[in-house]
């Protein structure tokens, strides 16, 4: 047993030596920085990273920034002085921080930017969902359920980030499709978090009764918007969406508690930054965008998300 | 009775040489975490991890200073995170939008800081509100107003100087920012240890009345250490966006409650009159190396908060027990 | 008086407390009897407070035995001696500011009845108990902002009400004056026609003729006398409890000089609590004020000295008008305020002795706002030696004694000179020879020229000390009288006008 281990070991060594260059040179470490684990969304990168890395024999370190940038920085520190060989980093905040995506650059450790990526300084390549896309989509799907016209409230996310600029602008422009639609509220969210997404709605709800349409740019915020709905208890049919394809909010699209969301694909995320974090450690070429587009998910066709989630 | 007598001054000497006030079991306890880290992990003892730990905790010990003073009168600051994005938010909008120099528009973040801090202190001294609810009043108001000065939105773009403040290390070790939490640290310290108006602050937070009628104008002192807290949170948040390379309005979410942990956790007595700016600092320390420590332990995120948490009370728990 | 043939129900066998190897009551003896009330006596130090806790459960003894009504008893804990039928008056209030003066009598015991505290029964019942006392006041009031002595009224009222078997009074009249402490006196009397045996402790000697029916002196640990009878001469009993022949009780006080340093005009405070009051004093002069509580004496000399706001009126020193508006204004014009109540307004209890004398002398020990704690001890040690504190420096000030704390406070206010002194019942619940050592300072003070002012609610001190005396009542100057003709009769023949 030791014998054939050694002598695996001095196989390894001997050909790591031999070939320099070659492409076999796996990381052995990777670094993630969670923006918030808080958000379902991001758990579920995360549980994607961490499974997919222990198949392939990686380590991965996890940190969580809970949704503040200067502890992100940190953490990211942290992670760097434990000599990772790639940083998949999700970064916290409005916008991203560049500093970590700089101090990764500073020691030659490529940086996966997933979900955000950073202003000024971006990462190696970066990995999101087609948000402008799948927002048209989604929007324009529920203008043609709610009879192509009616009054709409928005509860954005956090002002700035990636997502929320991107889901609203492909939201404007299937509106713009739509004249009939017209967005009598909008409210931004500070932390995604579904109790804002109740209270949000619960306000906006008051001052504009006649809402047939209520959007929230995450599942989370959906799920606070319609229970907002349903404690209103208005006469009119009212048509709650989200977006992201959280575990638990599919499992309510399916019990009908609202009507649509768009499901990212975070398991495939999750798999995708790690491929990419070891071709980049390996000197491989990586697309500087990676966008995948999200499913457009209703009763209809949620259950296979739920069985597996994409 | 002999042995009693020789071992009174002498400890009460050494006490003094080291001014822990009270802060020694936290000391022993950062020592112990330390010795630990350096055993279960390779690189917590490198140079390079230390000073990056020294990074990590400048806006946080900046702040603690500040609220250590508070605190010592018996006060609480719940507005210090508050403050912190209003002040990087001023700086910010100043510098970049309005287009003001950089260091004067740090200037003006201070004074807005300083600002807040005159309020809350009128607030408490001349209306008689209780210092909770005031600074609580104040950390909704100040939150309300940096989201104000942009919207929501984050600003970026500032001189390559300022980033670099942050990052590059003069004599291989000292970055301006870590310089400037010692400087803040240092001048504390003096402040409390070698001045009638620090040694007021420990009058005032022993017995407010017994300090008025000893002639100490506990109304001034009281605003005046408001108005430090402020400002000690201003400039923390200037070191903060050097760190960030940006400001944003929500920066700075929840840091009071961290502050007066470290505050606390370095035996300041919640309940005023005993504590100082060493055992701050040990309580600062505590928390930037159990973060940085758990972190290298590769200790999993939701881990790590209930070993935070359990610390904070630990330490707090042994102080008092070695009290009884 | 009951006869001694009955067992007492109270008996202390050969109790001894030690600490270490310290022993600090060497064996005591004691016995109550049920209705008769026994004066605990002794300097601050002699080991009453000690037997207090022990009897209460406070403190467990040594070694020795107690009997309670015949059988062995040994409380491990306060509530257990309260159980038994005890029941104990501290010396510091403990009240409930917040809660009601019924809610605080009844505390812990409220009256029930099915499902919540039945209010108007505890409440009626707390008045009756009130007003036996004498204290004006509707139960169902805040016990925040009550004077000392009307709070010490509560504390009383609260222990009358446990029916107990033994009560323990321990400094009762502290606060109180002449008026009130013979209410408590008649509510003593009442109680012990019941039945109840009752353990007095009090530095006021000239009560205990009236109070007691035996006495028991401490002195060091050891109980050194017994008298079988409360009438006995107070100069024999002080001799007893310092063990030595006293001279005087009071020294002699000079002749103050004729220039005036202080002048009081017209002077109205801001909350009523006096109307008009004007006066001057001179230089090496002590100026007396008496009164009964209530009267205004805290208030006036409070706003004298900057401490309280005033309405109307002005305060001159040295022909200036200075008016302080803030303690610190009085301090640096060189007038002091000696507090009144040495633990909340006189010393932080939690801080040393250095700290809290330095805290007062800043000026001096930090003329340029730079401290060094060297100098800060240094000028302790001196103003330590100069008012005769037993003590160290580096001690915190609750380790201290009372005697010993309220001399912290005196060296506090006059280590650096003042010209007008003003003490707010300086030898409140301390014993007897730091009480001669405050007064040996008084006449230092007076000799130096000093005018001093001294508040006090203890008749034979304000007249054994003063040269001149004002007597206020409800608010007012009812008069000034000199020391030649003054005397308790007219004193309270004016405080009662």
């Amino acid at each position: 047993m030791t014998f054939k281990k050694s002598l695996l070991a001095a196989i390894a060594v001997a050909t790591t030596a031999l070939t320099p260059l070659a492409a076999s040179a796996q990381p052995e470490k990777i670094g993630l920085a969670v923006a918030n684990l808080q958000a379902n969304f991001f758990n579920q990168i995360k549980q994607s990273v961490e499974a997919y890395a222990s198949e392939k024999g990686i380590e991965v370190i996890t940190v969580d920034a809970k949704g503040d940038s200067a502890t992100q920085v940190s953490q990211v520190q942290d992670l760097l002085t434990q000599g990772i060989d790639a940083l998949i980093y999700i970064p916290a905040g409005a916008a991203a921080a560049t500093v970590p995506v700089r101090l990764a650059h500073a020691q030659g450790i490529p940086v996966v930017n997933v979900d955000r990526n950073a202003e000024g300084e971006p990462g190696d390549t970066f990995i999101a969902s087609d948000s402008v896309v799948s927002a048209y989509e989604i929007c324009k799907y529920m203008f043609e359920q709610a009879g192509g016209s009616g009054d709409m409230v928005i509860v954005h996310g956090q002002k700035g980030t990636t997502p929320e600029v991107d889901r609203s602008k492909g939201c404007t422009q299937a509106m713009e499709e739509f004249p009939g639609i017209k967005v009598v509220a909008e409210q931004f969210s500070q932390i995604w978090s579904q109790d804002e997404g109740f209270q949000m709605t619960q306000n906006m709800l008051q001052a504009h009764p006649d809402v047939t349409l209520v959007w929230g740019q995450a599942d989370a915020l959906a799920l606070g918007a319609a229970q907002a709905v349903k404690v209103a208890n208005l006469p009119q049919r009212i048509w709650v969406f989200g977006f992201d394809g959280d575990t638990a909010a599919l499992e309510a699209l399916r019990d009908g508690v609202f009507d649509a969301t768009s499901t990212q694909r975070t398991q495939y995320f999750g798999q995708l930054a790690v491929d990419s974090a070891i071709k980049l450690v390996n000197g491989e070429e990586v697309p500087a965008e990676q966008l995948l587009p999200a499913t457009l998910t209703t009763k209809e066709n949620v259950e296979p998300f739920i069985a597996n989630h994409p | 009775m002999t042995a009693i007598a020789k071992n009174g001054p002498m400890k009460a000497s050494v006490a003094s040489l080291f001014s822990l006030r009270g802060a020694t079991g936290p000391l022993v306890g950062l020592l112990l975490l330390s010795a630990f880290l350096s055993f279960a992990t390779d690189s917590f003892f490198t140079s390079r991890n230390l000073l990056n730990v020294l990074d990590q905790i400048t806006v946080l010990g900046i702040m603690a200073v500040g609220m250590t003073f508070v605190i010592l009168i018996g006060g609480i600051d719940l507005a210090v995170g508050s403050v912190l994005a209003l002040a990087m938010m001023v700086m910010g909008y100043m510098s970049n939008v309005v287009g003001i120099a950089l260091p004067l528009a740090m200037v003006l973040a201070l004074v807005v800081a300083a600002f807040a801090g005159v309020i809350t202190g009128l607030l408490i001294t001349n209306f008689g509100v209780p210092a909770f609810i005031s600074t609580l009043a104040m950390m909704s108001v100040a939150r309300g107003l940096a989201n104000m000065i942009t919207d929501g939105q984050q600003i970026v773009g500032f001189p390559s100087w300022f980033n670099l403040m942050a990052i590059v290390r003069h004599g291989g070790f000292l970055t301006v920012t870590v310089g400037l939490m010692f400087a803040v640290f240092i001048a504390g310290w003096i402040f409390l240890r070698n001045t009638t108006g620090g040694r007021s602050l420990y009058a005032i937070g022993g017995n407010p009345e017994v300090a008025r009628l000893a002639g100490i104008n506990v109304k001034l002192m009281t605003i005046g250490v408001y108005t430090m807290s402020a400002l000690l949170s201003g400039l923390a948040g200037i070191v903060l966006a050097a760190r960030l390379d940006s400001v944003q309005p929500s920066s700075g979410f929840t840091y009071e409650l961290d502050t007066i942990a470290a505050v606390v956790i370095g035996g300041t007595s919640l309940s005023g009159g005993t504590g100082g700016i060493a055992g701050t600092v040990i309580g600062v320390l505590i928390i930037g190396v159990l973060r940085n420590g758990l972190n290298l332990l590769g200790v999993s995120p939701f881990t790590q908060q209930v070993v935070i948490g359990v610390v904070i009370a630990m330490a707090v728990a042994a102080e008092a027990l070695k009290k009884r | 008086m009951a006869t001694k043939t009955e067992p007492p129900i109270l008996s202390l066998r050969n109790i001894k407390k030690s600490y270490g190897s310290l022993e600090i009551l060497h064996g005591i003896d004691l016995d109550i009897h049920a209705g008769e009330v026994v004066a605990l006596l002794g300097e601050n130090g002699a080991g009453k407070s000690t037997v207090s806790n022990i009897i209460c459960g406070t403190i467990a003894p040594s070694s020795g035995t107690m009997t309670w009504q015949g059988a062995p008893f040994a409380p491990a804990n306060p509530r257990q001696a309260i159980d038994c039928g005890l029941g104990l008056i501290h010396q510091e209030l403990r009240l409930l500011p917040y809660l009601s003066i019924a809610e605080n009598v009844f505390v812990g015991r409220w009256p029930k009845k099915p499902g919540s505290i039945d209010r108007r029964l505890m409440e009626e019942m707390a008045q009756e108990q009130l007003q036996r006392l004498g204290l004006d006041l509707p139960a169902s009031r805040l016990v925040e902002g009550l004077s000392t002595a009307n709070q010490q009224l509560v504390e009383i009222a609260k222990a009358l009400t446990l029916n107990a078997r033994l009560l323990i009074l321990d400094e009762p009249t502290a606060a109180l004056g002449g008026a009130e402490t013979e209410r408590l006196f008649e509510q003593i009397d009442r109680l012990r026609a019941d039945g109840v045996g009752i353990i007095y402790i009090s530095h006021r000697l000239e009560e205990i003729r009236r109070v007691a029916d035996r006495i028991v002196v401490m002195r060091d640990g050891d109980k050194v006398q017994e008298f079988d009878s409360g009438d006995v001469p107070v100069r024999t009993i002080v001799e007893s409890m310092v063990g030595r022949e006293m001279g005087r009780m009071f020294p002699t006080f000079p002749q103050p000089r004729p220039e005036t340093v202080l002048e009081v005009k017209n002077l109205c405070s801001a909350t009523g609590a006096f109307e008009d009051v004007s006066f001057t004093v001179r230089r090496g002069e002590v100026f007396g004020i008496a009164g009964l509580v209530g009267a205004g004496r805290t208030d006036l000399v409070r706003a004298i000295t900057g401490a309280d706001p005033i309405r109307s009126g002005s305060v001159h020193l040295e022909g200036r008008e200075i008016t302080p508006r803030s303690p610190a204004e009085s301090i640096r014009h060189g007038m002091v305020l000696v507090p009144e109540d040495r633990k909340l307004q006189g010393l932080v209890l939690s801080h040393s002795i250095a700290e809290n004398i330095g805290y007062a002398n800043f000026q001096s020990v930090a003329p340029k706002g730079w401290v060094r704690q060297r100098n800060i001890n240094a000028f302790a040690d001196r103003a330590i030696g100069r008012f005769g504190v037993k003590g160290q420096g580096q001690q915190n000030a609750d380790e201290m004694s009372g005697g010993n704390q309220q001399k912290v406070v005196l060296a506090k206010w006059l280590a650096h000179d003042p010209k007008v002194v003003v003490l707010d019942e300086p030898t409140r619940g301390i014993d007897v020879g730091a009480r001669s050592a405050i007064y040996e300072i008084i006449v230092e003070l007076a000799e130096k020229g000093v005018a001093v002012i001294v508040v006090s609610s203890d008749l034979e001190e304000v007249l054994g000390v003063s040269n001149r005396i004002m007597v206020m009542a409800e608010g007012r100057e009812a008069g000034i009288l000199d020391r030649s003709q003054a005397n308790d009769v007219s004193i309270m023949e004016l405080a009662t006008s």
